[in-house]
């Protein structure tokens, strides 16, 4: 089975070819030659550039792959959640090969994409227990099966990833905030700022990340913090979302063993690829009795190589849509969870 | 080349023009609260589709295309080229017309044509004699326009300004006004202080339509698809910030 | 300017001004990070009938609310690269009949309404909060009709 992903449901323009072997073809646009001179990842915001490349950018994954449309088995894309402009681009496009080779279509959640990603490279069974962390997402799921899932808890005002790239933002860092706040942590000493951490303590699995992001705002307007403090303010920082995470996962595994006993913890989405969350979520996950799984770095951030894998989970149990398909600005993938009333929660 | 131009443009005006017209082509309009597709083959409609949808085009163009594919009897591989409004217009609406027909271009290995959507306009609205002033609800009390001489050449390129700026737009001699602005155009092209000149409104509805796509597309050369583009115009509100700021308070 | 000495006080500000909204209307949010403009665009979408998770818009530009009264969309401007990338997220569709609530609409100043009221948030004395309001356009008039207690 081989399938073609698309990707437009947010910055990136992405493109993939996926067999249930594996990897075919993985690009993303703003990763090609023509934007090196840039330095690298352009952060853009891509509802334009979908529409300018996504054409050229299918055809190049299926000549990496040695392929055409005539030797794939359907063609999956990014229907939601995200920006509805992006959404409309890779899901009309996806629709019309879709008519033209008469192949199966898949309008697939980018959260279940995010969700079934460790599964392309390991060996993971149903249930396990999910926490999805990224720019717009923070969520503690029990992932029965392809379709099913079960939220626990989830942030009520901002995603961990929004408040790396805020922090980053206010200490002169660049964008994408992750990868520049973990960089200068790693200079730094974790304990010279007290920084609060939301939530800790509290009953159920939900996270809350704006006091956080508020107290390194009261901090860096008092004006004490010169650029040789930045290390020591973003390892703080780094540390206060870690306890966070941690903490709210020992709730989570709670729940999860109550259901089905000890089993898998799986970390997926942009924020995944932070190594220091990624070691203090395993060492938390394995002193629980839990094992640990994450998708390569290459794969948590947003790609078209996990829409093409949950396209070929969905096409296998014949879970196909239709051309009418709408993209779905909203879209949660837990659609019985009760809304997190009095604060906000993405998605 | 403009005279070249010129002559196309009398040719197909005329109906006279055979080589033009051998196309064979399926077409797409998006750009309004309309949604339509278009089969056309060697100077006749072979199957069509319309429908005034308001919102929902995502969801609607694309069945859309199989219908009229399936009634037309022709496979992909007959066309000759995709023909797509590209603007001005919606913006959510353009960019389904344009994905639905790069994707349709790609998977068919077939070239494009892009027809503007005032283009389409003063096409369907045209009477011989008349210049025509096709102008597009553009919200906020803005139009979208481009004038037409008798002839369909273009008088100028397409632009966005002000209702009440409609006026500078205003063919010489004799013209018709078509389009979804007409009715908003009207009052500031029939001020009793300037003299009206001979003018018109089209009596349709005002929305574009594919088979009139179509129709303009199969006189026209096909390009590749990563050349068609859309055409947004939006210029920023001529009345910020400095006219603003004489008419504020604060608190 | 108002007083805000904590963030209930934002919320009540969010309810005072509620009553004044059209359709149409844009509502612009100044401040730094933290100040509390989020939480004065979620008091407001839930002031105005709103029942669903109001989650911060930075990730996906926006965020829409099919209220009763109107359709609420709530930007966060915070990664927009260029101004014209607004009509990418439906300003257009926002503008004509629905309500916009703007973060960070410095990035698309030059195609702001005519018609607006700029808040712009901002610590006070430690964490007491103030907003200040500027009218543009009809909000002028409108918001003379504001209610709140002149002490803050």
């Amino acid at each position: 089975m081989i399938l073609l992903g698309i990707e437009t449901s947010c910055d990136e323009t992405a493109a993939a070819i996926v067999s249930e072997h594996g990897i075919q073809s993985n690009l993303v646009h703003s990763q090609l030659e023509e934007h090196r001179p840039f330095g690298g990842v352009v952060p853009e915001i891509a509802a334009r550039s979908h529409i300018e490349y996504l054409d050229s950018l299918i055809k190049r994954a299926l000549n990496e792959a040695e392929l055409n449309f005539s030797n794939l088995d359907g063609i999956a894309a990014t229907a939601g959640p995200g920006l509805i402009g992006g959404l409309i681009v890779g899901l009309t496009m996806a629709k019309s090969i879709a008519l033209v080779h008469d192949l199966p279509l898949i309008a697939v959640n980018h959260l279940e994409a995010h969700a079934l990603t460790p599964r392309i490279t390991s060996q993971i069974d149903f249930p396990y227990l999910l926490l999805l962390i990224s720019g717009g997402h923070c969520q503690f799921l029990i992932v029965d099966g392809v379709g099913h899932y079960r939220r626990l808890g989830t942030t009520i005002d901002d995603a961990p990833g929004e408040a790396f790239d805020k922090v980053a933002r206010m200490v002169g860092l660049d964008y994408p905030g992750g990868p520049a706040i973990e960089r200068a942590a790693s200079q730094g000493r974790a304990n010279r700022y007290a920084l609060p951490r939301p939530l800790q303590g509290r009953a159920g699995c939900d996270f809350s990340f704006s006091g956080l992001k508020t107290a390194v705002s009261r901090i860096i307007a008092k004006g004490k913090v010169l650029e040789k403090d930045v290390p020591d303010l973003c390892a703080s920082f780094q540390e206060a979302v870690a306890d966070i995470l941690t903490d709210r996962l020992r709730h989570a595994a709670q729940a999860f063993v109550e259901a089905y006993g000890k089993g898998v913890l799986v970390v997926a989405g942009g924020v995944a690829a932070n190594g220091i969350l990624r070691e203090r979520l395993k060492a938390t996950a394995n002193e629980i009795g839990f094992s640990f799984a994450a998708p390569p770095l290459s794969l948590c951030t947003d790609n078209a190589a996990m829409v093409a894998w949950a396209g070929i989970e969905r096409l296998r149990l014949n879970m196909v849509d239709d051309l009418t398909a709408a993209p779905r600005a909203r879209w949660p993938l837990d659609p019985n969870a009760a809304p997190a009333i009095g604060a906000g929660v993405k998605a | 080349m403009h005279w070249e131009h010129e002559l196309a443009a009398k040719k197909l005006s005329a109906g006279s023009c055979v080589v033009e017209m051998r196309l064979t082509i399926l077409a797409l309009d998006t750009s309004t609260e309309a949604c339509s597709v278009a089969c056309w083959r060697w100077g006749e409609v072979l199957a069509q589709d319309y429908a005034h949808l308001g919102h929902g085009h995502a969801e609607a163009l694309v069945p859309m295309v199989a219908s009229v594919m399936a009634e037309s009897g022709l496979c992909y591989g007959q066309l000759d080229a995709i023909a797509v409004t590209i603007g001005p217009g919606t913006f959510t609406g353009l960019r389904v017309g344009l994905a639905a027909a790069r994707g349709l271009a790609l998977a068919s290995s077939k070239p494009m044509i892009g027809v503007t959507t005032l283009e389409a306009i003063a096409h369907a609205a045209h009477s011989d004699e008349r210049s025509v002033l096709a102008v597009l609800d553009a919200r906020r009390s803005q139009l979208y326009a481009q004038a037409f001489d008798p002839m369909l050449v273009p008088i100028g390129p397409p632009s966005v300004l002000p209702l009440q700026n409609i006026q500078s737009l205003r063919p010489d001699g004799p013209y018709v006004v078509a389009g979804t602005g007409a009715a908003l155009a009207r009052p500031h092209l029939l001020r009793p202080t300037t003299p009206e000149g001979d003018v018109m409104f089209d009596r349709g509805d005002g929305f574009p339509r594919a088979v009139v796509v179509a129709r303009i597309a199969s006189a026209r050369e096909p390009l590749p698809a990563t050349t068609i583009r859309p055409i947004y115009l939006r210029a920023p509100d001529a009345t910020l910030p400095k006219i603003a700021r004489g008419d504020t308070a604060d608190a | 300017m108002f007083e805000l000495p904590d963030l209930n006080a934002v919320q009540r500000f969010a309810q005072a001004l509620a009553p004044l909204i059209q359709p149409g209307d844009v509502i612009e949010l100044k401040g730094t990070i933290g100040v509390g403009k989020t939480t004065f665009a979620r008091a407001l979408i839930r002031t105005l009938g709103g029942k669903e998770e109001v989650p911060s818009p930075t990730f996906t530009l926006v965020q829409t609310y099919h209220l009763d009264r109107l359709t609420v969309w709530h930007f966060d401007l915070f990664r927009l690269k260029h101004p014209i990338d607004i009509y990418e997220l439906g300003i257009e569709e926002a503008m004509s009949d629905g309500l916009s609530l703007i973060e960070w609409p410095e990035k698309m100043a030059p195609y702001a309404s005519q018609h607006r009221v700029e808040i712009t948030f901002s610590f006070y004395i430690g964490e007491i909060r103030k907003a200040s309001l500027k009218a543009h356009g009809h909000w002028r008039a409108r918001l003379s009709k504001l209610s709140w207690p002149s002490d803050g």
